[in-house]
């Protein structure tokens, strides 16, 4: 029998699942054992050995499909740790300690689980490919592009809704909807003239927009279900077969829908194409500690790792933008589910619990704009995850009837997760209960930790950088998470308190920060840190003590060094960077033609922004190019499309690296060009690709401590160095305000 | 320094039934008032308590009746030998400056003393000086005499009279405080010149007794079959049939030398059965109220209803008791006799209880010594601590807790006992102050004290390896070592400070043990009475009394008295039989030789008359107990299967001399395979004629033979004094131990092996996993 054979026999008798039931079954009772038996020499042994071969595979991966072994040894350390902390490290000293145990240990079971959902959802990831349309046009269906709008301004919504008018696919087969919640009648008619008046003057605008453009302008009476309602009204206007979803600032690229229509037709079942979200900002914190060149972006690990991961158990769910649906199975469930302020997860959990399927593909095919400031950003977070929170208590994934056990287990991972918060304090603040309060919170002696705790821990940190080192940086979940935490974790108590209470809060895009400021959100974090610092002092003071537990101590003290390591991160990220350009210049290599007068020039485009890009010029050119201000620029068709030319205005000149870069300003007369524009600053989505791609490197465990930790105390000298000079400048000031005494 | 104290299941079903019997004596007890003249009438015989206090009348006058006289009414002399004290014959040693030893000397309320003296033997070091160097002996703590530890007289016995009205009925404290000095000057207090020896063997108590007069009542029973008698207990078992026992009397009686046996602890006792009463000693009547006939009134006679006991002076003989063992038919004798073997319940304050039923919990908790089979956590409270354990002083105390192991404990089982210590000590302490923890008198953890302010440990853990325990009583000693923090030469030393106290509270945590143990092996035997007792109430063992005379009987039940000591139960369910009993049982054969049973004999792996095999012996080359003296070695040896249990330590190599020897004055033992059923154990106890087994297994009691018995053969003898052991024939594992335990204990013993089992295995599961998850790519669902 060969292993297809034996392939086929399995899968046979798994029909339902049975011999996965029986593998679960026998590992369970071998942990059960395990952890009653085995003594501390043995259970070192394993450890040891264990780590040593997941070593051995990390080395052997390029050779040989280990992915399934190594996380399977990783899995058992790591449940072989749990069933040991479970069973003899949860000791009743006094009733504040265990119940700060408990805390500790829910806190790590947290972990425990989602640890484990990660193997799961990422044992066997799914890098789907497009699937070619058919040759004869006819048989492509329709498709309505909806761009839903609340109150982002007109110059955003006019780049992507002519970059979606740019689309490549036949001009009959697809209408662009704007869909307006910033200019419905209740806006309109609101009690405050001002505002009233600020939505008529805005309905009136964009239907002019969208009449030039050759779109569809669509509002409505009420603002009734926020971005589901708004959805769901433009699909009552609309006809077409598929619908693309694509938010305001979500600028597509002219292949998108033929990169993603094609799955439809292969697969009837099939309600939802995702496609990745790429940004083409910095999110705060990426900008607040100057990473984002450097670092992949927080998102990446979603879109590169799990979205395929939870592909592979046709799980990959809708995430409000950037998607193709099917309006035939959308409209079964009433159009897009608006129970929970995280409409698109919710839609997507529904249709998938009607038996349809679900595909995701890895090709970043819109470009879009991060929240720029750490207010946007820990609001869009509330929202994601207080929605998710509401579907893990309205619509439990684990209890909602007719999902698949993986799908299940996938969007049970998706929704837990955002739990995150009371793990992330709970580690935050537990070190103090030992050093400052000597509470017994974690049973256990130093031989006991080496063999089962230490191993998991390397276990832990060997699957996140086997699964996640080239799209997450080690430490850097810690930091998002624990940024975030303070602020999650009282909104979703808010929501344990009330799961209907929560509502749909706009991200603001497209900010513009003039200055360096400290962010208003910071003071936790200094009240965090103090404690830590403190802590870790009270261990000093603990470890010149005679008759000190060495052990005890210095683990604790570790501990509350590694927090005070993720806050220094923190409090760098705090100092917020003023951000002149809403839209970042991304970087570029496209040949290109000028004509300078009658001078035709060779030259480099080095990067492009929808507002103008850098030419790197011969410097011979200086002069001529000196002497002129408007010049046409032709690039070549490197993507396979030809562009046309374009008018620019050069800005400035100036020498990089030898090379003369002129920095230019597109400027364009009609709306067609603006449209030829568009697409060729962001119609390649190979362009975005080799951007995400420049950006994967695995610094590994020491190399992100090294760069996290000199960023967190170079920016939180700053922003200390920040605070105390902004104190002096306001006393400086109140003393100029102040009046003069009287001389005697 | 501690008594197990049991708060058991035992003792609440013994409570429920001496309340049982207490109400039934009291309804005895009204019946008979109704049947006073003058109360309602009664078809039964008029009988009171007080008519079988006045029983000398009504004794049998048939052959065997006691002779009319106080036998022990003029004084004796007994002796009380020191090393009968501490159960050992090594010297005892008095160190450092200053050092106490504390014996407790136990007293029988049965004694009236009327003298008493101590001689004491001893040798001090030759380098003391004699002006400064004193050894007090205090009893009760009153000084009984003090001498001078002589450099120039350093051998001395002194003969030391101790006032009578010093001692007390019960435990009297006999301390021996050695104050030694080298020199006037000062000196270091734990110098290695300062030493006193006490020789246990040469120093005894001897006292001129005679008996008091006995109070006969039940409740008194245990201060009667008193384990405080300096002399050894005997008494003699009275039975109807005399020689001519059944099956069913001579249960009967073994459950009554149980029941004596248990109540004297580990004293020996000596048994004597006949048809007769035996004046001089305490006896014990058995039998059916028809064949009591006899020995009891008409209206005695008639107050037995059911299972019956009495107690009363023994007639003529005021010092001595007569217990009656009793019932309508053999069934309820033998319920009585094993209600009497429960004797540490509280039987009623009267001359005689009926038993009316005896119902057990299923499983037998109710015994003495019972081993931790089972894994858990156990507080030293439960493990019979009955307070805090607080010493003070650099040497001054340790605290001893016992515990109890399974006979079948093996060897070779890896696990730790944990202990879990909840203790305070005191500030100023040095910083090398420990406290020394030992298993069975052997070193095995510290647990360091040096917290300079003091410090209050909760749950400080120690780890003890299980190979530490041995099978039956272990001793965990913590011993407190306390210095001063200021040590400087002659300053003065702050003592005040050196505080530790050992909370009840603290737990031990068994592990899971691999019980399986390889048989046979009279050490394990000796330690737990296993495999005989392993189940308390007997039921796994038979006994065959091969020699059908008295005497060989009365040897069986004192060597069944001995088993039932250690375990700590009575084996009321053991079957015994004059006859080969063929069930699938445990077989104890016990007779004179030639009487052993030919078909059990012939499996044995020596014949009493090859006993020149055991007194022949010689010391061989040691084989190795295994071969594979690297990692790798030991790898593939386990691999192929070879080697998976090493082999126990040997005897000394017998050599095969055929030389025909007789038994002449020896008892001997030999344990083997049971020859009818594969898996049991048989082990036969014989000796040249009854006399000679009788003598050899009263003599089998003492702690200095029964300890030291080991191997499958053993010889021995009383005079001179001698035990030879070997290990003669094959072995056979014994027990089957549960899955979980064997597995254990192989993962544990090969923990290579076992990793490569389980990524073995892990392997396989993602390989599995692999084929069943991985799809091809792009494919659509």
């Amino acid at each position: 029998m060969n292993l297809t054979q034996l392939q086929d026999t399995l899968i046979r008798w798994d029909q339902k699942g049975a011999v996965r039931g029986i593998a679960v079954a026998l590992l369970v009772a071998a942990m059960v054992f395990f952890a009653a038996n085995v003594t501390t020499a043995t259970q070192l042994t394993i450890g040891v050995l264990g780590i040593v071969i997941l070593t051995i595979l990390r080395f052997l991966e390029k050779r040989f499909d280990t992915r399934f072994f190594f996380l399977s040894i990783a899995a058992f350390l790591s449940i072989d740790y749990f069933f040991w902390r479970t069973f003899t490290t949860l000791t009743y000293y006094d009733l504040v300690s265990f119940t700060l145990a408990i805390i500790l240990y829910l806190a790590e079971i947290y972990g425990f689980i989602v640890y484990l959902l990660s193997i799961f959802v990422n044992i066997s990831p799914l890098d789907r490919k497009p699937v070619p349309l058919p040759d004869n046009v006819d048989e492509w269906p329709t498709v309505d592009i909806l761009i839903p709008t609340y109150n982002e301004e007109r110059e955003i919504l006019e780049v992507t809704m002519l970059a979606a008018l740019a689309i490549d696919y036949p001009e009959t087969k697809f209408n662009v909807y704007l869909c307006d919640d910033g200019g419905t009648d209740q806006q309109c008619n609101n009690s405050d003239p001002t505002k009233a008046s600020r939505a008529r003057a805005r309905r009136i605008e964009l239907q002019e927009l969208c009449k030039s453009a050759g779109s569809h302008y669509v509002t409505r009476a009420k603002n009734v279900h926020a971005k589901a309602g708004n959805l769901n009204n433009a699909l009552e206007q609309s006809s077409g077969d598929l619908i693309l979803i694509l938010d305001a600032d979500h600028i597509p690229t002219v292949d998108f829908l033929l990169n993603t229509v094609g799955w439809f037709l292969k697969d009837p079942k099939m309600f939802l194409v995702q496609t990745p979200h790429f940004f083409t900002n910095p999110d705060p914190i990426e900008k607040n500690l100057k990473t984002w060149r450097e670092m992949p972006s927080e998102s990446e690990m979603f879109y590169k790792v799990i979205q395929k991961g939870l592909d592979s158990w046709n799980s990959a769910f809708f995430c409000g933008s950037a998607a193709v649906l099917r309006r035939e199975f959308l409209m079964q469930v009433g159009g897009v589910v608006g129970e929970t302020i995280t409409e698109d997860a919710e839609t997507a959990l529904t249709l998938h619990s009607r038996g349809f399927n679900s595909a995701y593909i890895d090709r970043p095919m819109i470009s879009g704009l991060s929240p720029e400031t750490l207010g946007g950003f820990i609001t869009q977070r509330i929202r994601w995850a207080q929605g998710m929170v509401q579907i893990f208590l309205l619509k439990n994934p684990l209890l909602l009837p007719g999902l698949t056990f993986p799908q299940r287990l996938c969007y049970f991972s998706s929704s837990f997760f955002w739990f995150f918060p009371f793990a992330r304090l709970t580690f935050c603040l537990s070190p103090l209960a030992f050093l400052f309060f000597s509470l017994k919170i974690y049973d256990a002696n130093f031989m006991n930790f080496l063999a089962f705790a230490v191993p998991h821990l390397i276990a832990v940190f060997m699957v996140s950088d086997y699964l996640f080192g080239k799209v997450r940086w080690s430490f850097v979940s810690e930091l998002y998470e624990l940024m975030q935490s303070v602020y999650t974790f009282p909104a979703i108590v808010k929501v344990f308190m009330n799961p209907r209470a929560p509502s749909f809060n706009v991200t603001a895009k497209g900010e513009i920060l003039d200055r360096d400021f400290i962010s208003p959100l910071s003071k936790p974090f200094y009240v965090l840190l103090v404690l830590n610092l403190f802590a870790l002092a009270a261990g000093v003071y603990r470890m010149v003590l005679p008759g000190t537990h060495y052990f005890a101590t210095g683990i604790t003290m570790f501990w509350a060094f590694f927090n005070v390591f993720i806050l220094l991160a923190c409090l760098g990220a705090l100092l917020e960077r003023r951000q002149m350009r809403s839209t970042a210049r991304m970087a570029s290599k496209i040949p290109g033609t000028i004509w300078v007068g009658d001078k035709e020039i060779a030259v480099d485009v080095m990067d492009l922004s929808n507002g103008g890009c850098s030419l790197c010029v011969d410097p011979v050119y200086e002069a001529l190019l000196s002497g002129h201000t408007s010049i046409q620029m032709r690039p070549d068709p490197t993507d396979g499309r030809e562009h046309g030319e374009f008018t620019l205005e050069i800005r400035n000149l100036r020498y990089r690296d030898w090379a003369l870069m002129a920095g230019c300003q597109f400027v364009h007369s009609s709306i067609d060009e603006l449209k030829r524009k568009i697409a060729f600053v962001n119609g390649s989505s190979t362009r975005w690709m080799e951007f995400q791609r420049s950006r994967e490197k695995n610094m590994g465990t020491w190399g992100s401590f090294a760069y996290l930790m000199s960023a967190g105390i170079r920016f939180t000298l700053e922003h200390v160095g920040y605070s105390i000079l902004g104190k002096i400048r306001k006393d400086r000031a109140n003393k100029r305000m102040a009046p003069s005494a009287p001389k005697a | 320094m501690n008594e197990r104290k049991k708060v058991t299941p035992r003792q609440v079903w013994i409570g429920k039934l001496g309340i049982c019997l207490v109400l039934l004596a009291s309804v005895v007890s009204r019946t008979f008032a109704q049947a006073v003249p003058g109360a309602t009438p009664a078809t039964a015989p008029a009988v009171s308590p007080q008519s079988l206090m006045a029983a000398p009348a009504a004794l049998p006058s048939s052959p065997g009746t006691a002779q009319n006289r106080r036998s022990d009414a003029s004084p004796s002399t007994v002796r009380l030998p020191l090393r009968q004290l501490i159960g050992a014959l090594e010297p005892i040693y008095l160190q450092t400056a200053e050092s106490t030893y504390t014996v407790f000397v136990p007293l029988s309320p049965r004694y009236d003393v009327k003298s008493c003296k101590l001689r004491l033997a001893f040798t001090n070091s030759i380098a003391l000086l004699t002006e400064r160097s004193v050894l007090r002996v205090v009893l009760n703590n009153r000084i009984i005499g003090q001498f001078y530890l002589s450099r120039e007289q350093p051998n001395r016995v002194v003969e030391l009279e101790i006032p009578v009205n010093f001692l007390q009925v019960g435990s009297n404290e006999l301390q021996f405080i050695a104050a030694q000095h080298y020199t006037l000057e000062c000196e270091d207090p734990g110098s290695p010149e300062l030493y006193t020896q006490i020789m246990p063997d040469e120093t005894y108590l001897e006292a001129v007794v005679t008996w008091k007069d006995v109070y006969p009542k039940l409740s008194l029973l245990r201060d009667l079959i008193d384990r405080k008698l300096w002399e050894p207990y005997r008494f003699h078992l009275c039975s109807p049939s005399g020689a001519g026992l059944t099956d069913s009397q001579l249960s009967t009686g073994s459950i009554v030398s149980q029941g004596v046996a248990l109540n004297l602890g580990f004293r020996p006792f000596a048994v004597t059965t006949s048809n007769q009463l035996v004046a001089g000693v305490d006896n014990i009547v058995v039998g059916t109220m028809n064949e009591l006939t006899p020995y009891l009134t008409a209206t005695e006679v008639g107050a037995i209803n059911g299972s019956f006991i009495a107690v009363k002076a023994l007639p003529n003989d005021p010092t001595r008791f007569l217990l009656i063992i009793s019932g309508r038919n053999e069934e309820e004798v033998s319920q009585a006799a094993y209600a009497f073997s429960l004797i540490n319940f509280p039987l009623p304050d009267s001359q005689f209880a009926q038993v009316d039923a005896l119902s057990f919990p299923q499983k037998p908790t109710y015994i003495l010594n019972a081993p931790m089979r089972d894994p858990g956590i156990f507080s030293f409270r439960q493990l019979g601590m009955d307070r805090h354990f607080s010493v003070k002083g650099w040497n001054t105390g340790t605290y001893s807790l016992e515990v109890y192991m399974p006979g079948d404990l093996s060897p070779l089982d890896g696990s730790n006992v944990e202990l879990r210590l909840h203790f305070v000590y005191g500030a100023a302490l040095r910083k090398d102050s420990v406290a020394n923890v030992f298993v069975n008198g052997q070193f095995h953890a510290t647990v360091p004290l040096d917290n300079i302010r003091g410090a209050s440990v909760y749950g400080h853990r120690v780890y003890l390896s299980l190979k530490a325990f041995q099978p039956g009583r272990n001793v965990v000693e913590i011993a407190p070592r306390m210095v001063p923090l200021v040590t400087n030469h002659c300053e003065m030393l702050q003592m005040e400070n050196l505080w530790f106290t050992l909370y009840r509270d603290s737990d031990l945590v068994l592990p899971r043990m691999l019980l399986q143990t390889r048989l046979p092996n009279l050490k394990v035997m000796s330690q737990t009475a296993f495999p005989f007792a392993a189940s308390p109430d007997g039921i796994d063992l038979a006994v065959q009394v091969s020699g059908r005379d008295s005497t060989s009987v009365c040897a069986a039940w004192m060597l069944l008295g001995k088993m039932a000591q250690i375990s700590g139960s009575v084996l009321h369910r053991t079957e015994i039989s004059f006859r080969t009993p063929m069930s699938k049982k445990n077989l104890i054969v016990i007779g004179p030789v030639d009487s052993l049973p030919e078909e059990v004999m012939v499996k044995a792996p020596i014949s009493p008359q090859d006993i020149g095999r055991v007194r022949y012996q010689m010391s061989a080359s040691p084989e190795p107990e295994a071969t594979a003296v690297g990692p790798i070695e030991e790898i593939l040896e386990k691999l192929r299967g070879e080697a998976t249990v090493r082999k126990e330590p040997e005897q000394p190599v017998t050599i095969g001399m055929n030389v025909k020897s007789e038994l002449l004055d020896d008892t001997m033992a030999i344990s083997f395979e049971n020859p009818f059923h594969l898996g049991r154990l048989t082990t036969v106890f014989t000796a040249a004629d009854t006399d000679k087994l009788y003598r050899g297994i009263y003599t089998l009691q003492d702690r200095l033979y029964w300890d030291n018995l080991t191997g499958t053969v053993a010889v021995w003898n009383n005079t001179p004094r001698s035990l030879q052991t070997t290990r003669i024939g094959p072995e056979f594992q014994y027990g089957a131990t549960s899955l979980v335990s064997r597995t254990t204990n192989k993962v544990n013993s090969n923990p290579i092996v076992f990793a490569a089992i389980v990524f073995g295995a892990l392997a396989i599961l993602a390989l599995l996993l692999r084929l069943l998850i991985k799809r091809k790519p792009a494919d659509p669902k």
